[in-house]
């Protein structure tokens, strides 16, 4: 599923999507509070947040549902933070799929065109070459309530595609299905937006579904934007402990920092590659961490030893929780051939570069 | 709720159903023997079969001025009851709390209010308009009475019509009035027909405001009928009564069709 992200195809005229310091209150709430990006043409940019975190107001504010106490959305250069959803020209598509029910597929498809005056001829011509692009050839005349859910979703992708919107804005669209349908329709909205080449900005509250689909994923907390990068960047390079937590499992640790070295309770030192201020805490992925058996010396900068609390086996990999001292340490072990087995009780060694320890503040 | 076991208990509540019935319809079905009377007095059971009283109806003047001016009261009644009541219930369902339910408790006054205390009341204002004893006059009235059961009817179909749909017609290029007349009203028709039918038939039978406003000019059929049982009490009361009787039983079944009809579309 992982696809190698090529950068996206660089706009020479600056971002197409920039959104400045935007701001927006329900009450003394702050839904959304100081959010500033910027997406450049051909982009696919995911919010990813748990849910209150604001994302959804972000996009409510892209789509002009919801009018911004402060701050600045530029479409093209030009502002359109107070124009009515009507005059935008962004394609959105709803997390309940918002179909019109009184309609069948292809009105569905063609009413943006209606609304622009279209002629029929021309409209029905787009409407085929819509409903041919999410493969639904020959749907035409279906209405909503006879298609399956992965269906009515192509038919809202398609309804806010038809009219070349300059960029497209998706809610948590594949929320409502299931497993296997969902990660075909990841798959298949992303090889569209890259054929199309559209800017896109995609709301998740799923990490592997953002991580899957985006070119840049931008992480919501309470309101504000945690930290925006690639996914990969994302990953290896947490800048705060809630994203290194949102994103994929971590370990954290916390004590006093000297130099770039951290005391924890039981006075084990933690070695981290840092520059800069001292970190809050640090943290390192359950599979950067090796296991080994006690007396077996593992090579890594940093050493823990502790006895195994429980293990459970996944397929492609076990994972271990390892007491050591006052701490719980979670590792991921891959299922290869000459991977050693432990059970609950061993006492293990646990090694890591100081290079994956990450600081975070 | 718990089913009924088979056996006494079952016919007991089966017994006890049907009196029920039969105490809420008899009353109504006699009308019909009441009115095939040749005689001039009401009677039970009737001395003969004729249609005479139903002809005489059909043919007296003042009679059918009377039921004309009904249609055309309860007609724009429900046309004007309809409008304000669709527009109300879809306004309101935009408003913020505090606003939606104080407009609701104004709007829905009429249901709790005595209707004799609206009419005085209504009687007063008109009075000093002029707008006693005008059609105009009944018909704001009636309207004023009857915008309850259309709010009722198009909130519950509004269920059926989510405000993400009109977000969805809005990000397409729809403005808010095409958005409303090309996805709201479609999916709420059957609850405005509904409430139309339902203002209709109750402003054709109101005689509680008609009794204050018809003055000498307008009187409504209903009015002309309780007039009738003090001055001139004959059996062509009970024919127009089964006329009536068919007419809102026909109008009543077409209402909970499209009602049902609603609910299946949501």
């Amino acid at each position: 599923m992982t696809s190698p992200n090529p950068p996206p195809v660089a706009s020479a005229v600056g971002p197409v999507l920039a959104v400045r310091n935007l701001v927006k209150r329900f009450g003394k709430v702050a839904a959304v509070d100081d959010v500033s990006f910027s997406v450049a043409g051909g982009t696919f940019l995911t919010l990813l947040g748990p849910s209150g975190s604001g994302k959804t107001t972000v996009l409510r504010l892209l789509g002009g549902f919801e009018t911004p106490d402060a701050g600045s959305i530029a479409l093209g250069g030009a502002d359109i933070g107070r124009l009515p959803p009507y005059k935008r020209d962004i394609g959105v598509v709803f997390q309940r799929y918002a179909l019109f029910p009184h309609m069948n597929v292809a009105e569905n498809v063609g009413f943006s065109l209606r609304q622009r005056g279209v002629a029929t001829g021309e409209r029905a011509r787009r409407i085929t070459e819509a409903l041919e692009m999410v493969g639904l050839e020959g749907l035409g005349g279906r209405a909503p309530s006879q298609l399956s859910g992965g269906q009515q979703q192509r038919v809202a992708l398609a309804r806010a595609l038809v009219f070349k919107p300059r960029i497209l804005v998706m809610d948590e669209p594949l929320a409502a299905l299931d497993k296997h349908l969902r990660e075909r329709l990841q798959d298949e909205i992303r090889a569209l937006q890259r054929r199309l080449g559209i800017t896109t900005v995609y709301v998740t509250h799923d990490q592997a579904e953002a991580f899957v689909m985006s070119d840049i994923v931008a992480v919501m907390n309470a309101g504000k934007i945690e930290q925006i990068a690639a996914p990969r960047a994302l990953y290896e390079a947490p800048r705060t402990e809630f994203v290194a937590r949102f994103v994929g499992d971590s370990n954290i640790f916390r004590g006093p920092v000297n130099e770039s070295r951290m005391r924890l309770a039981d006075g084990v030192l933690i070695a981290f590659a840092g520059n800069g201020a001292p970190p809050t805490a640090l943290m390192v992925r359950p599979e950067k961490i090796r296991i080994g058996k006690a007396g077996h010396q593992n090579a890594g900068d940093n050493l823990l030893q502790g006895w195994l609390i429980d293990m459970r086996f996944l397929g492609d990999a076990c994972l271990y929780r390892v007491r050591a001292g006052a701490q719980e340490i979670v590792v991921r072990d891959l299922n290869r051939t000459d991977s050693a087995h432990f059970a609950a009780g061993d006492e293990v060694i646990l090694t890591w570069p100081a290079a994956d320890t990450v600081p975070l503040s | 709720m718990p089913r009924v076991e088979h056996g006494w208990v079952s016919v007991f509540f089966h017994v006890i159903a049907a009196s029920a019935l039969m105490f809420l319809l008899l009353p109504i079905a006699m009308m019909f023997p009441l009115s095939l009377e040749p005689g001039t007095m009401l009677r039970f059971p009737p001395q003969g079969v004729s249609l005479h009283w139903y002809s005489d109806y059909l043919k007296d003047g003042a009679w059918i001025a009377s039921t004309i001016l009904s249609f055309q009261v309860a007609l724009g009644a429900a046309l004007l009851a309809t409008v304000a009541g669709t527009f109300a219930a879809v306004g309101l369902a935009q408003a913020s709390p505090f606003v939606r339910n104080a407009a609701l408790l104004i709007l829905m006054s009429p249901l709790f209010l005595p209707t004799v205390v609206a009419a005085v009341a209504i009687y007063g204002v008109y009075a000093a308009l002029r707008l006693v004893g005008t059609p105009l006059g009944l018909v704001a009235a009636h309207a004023v009475l009857t915008i309850p059961f259309v709010l009722l009817n198009v909130q519950s179909a509004l269920a059926g019509a989510p405000r993400a749909l009109d977000e969805a017609a809005m990000s397409l290029g729809a403005g808010p009035v095409a958005a409303f007349w090309q996805i709201k009203v479609p999916l709420i028709r059957r609850g405005i027909a509904a409430g139309a039918i339902f203002s209709f038939l109750i402003s054709f039978d109101e005689v509680v405001i008609a009794k204050f406003l018809s003055g000498t000019q307008a009187v409504t059929l209903p009015k002309r009928m309780l007039d009738g049982i003090f001055y001139e009490m004959t059996p062509m009361l009970a024919a127009i009564s089964v006329l009536l009787v068919l007419m809102n039983a026909a109008l009543a079944l077409l209402a909970l069709a499209l009602v049902r009809g609603a609910r299946k579309d949501t």
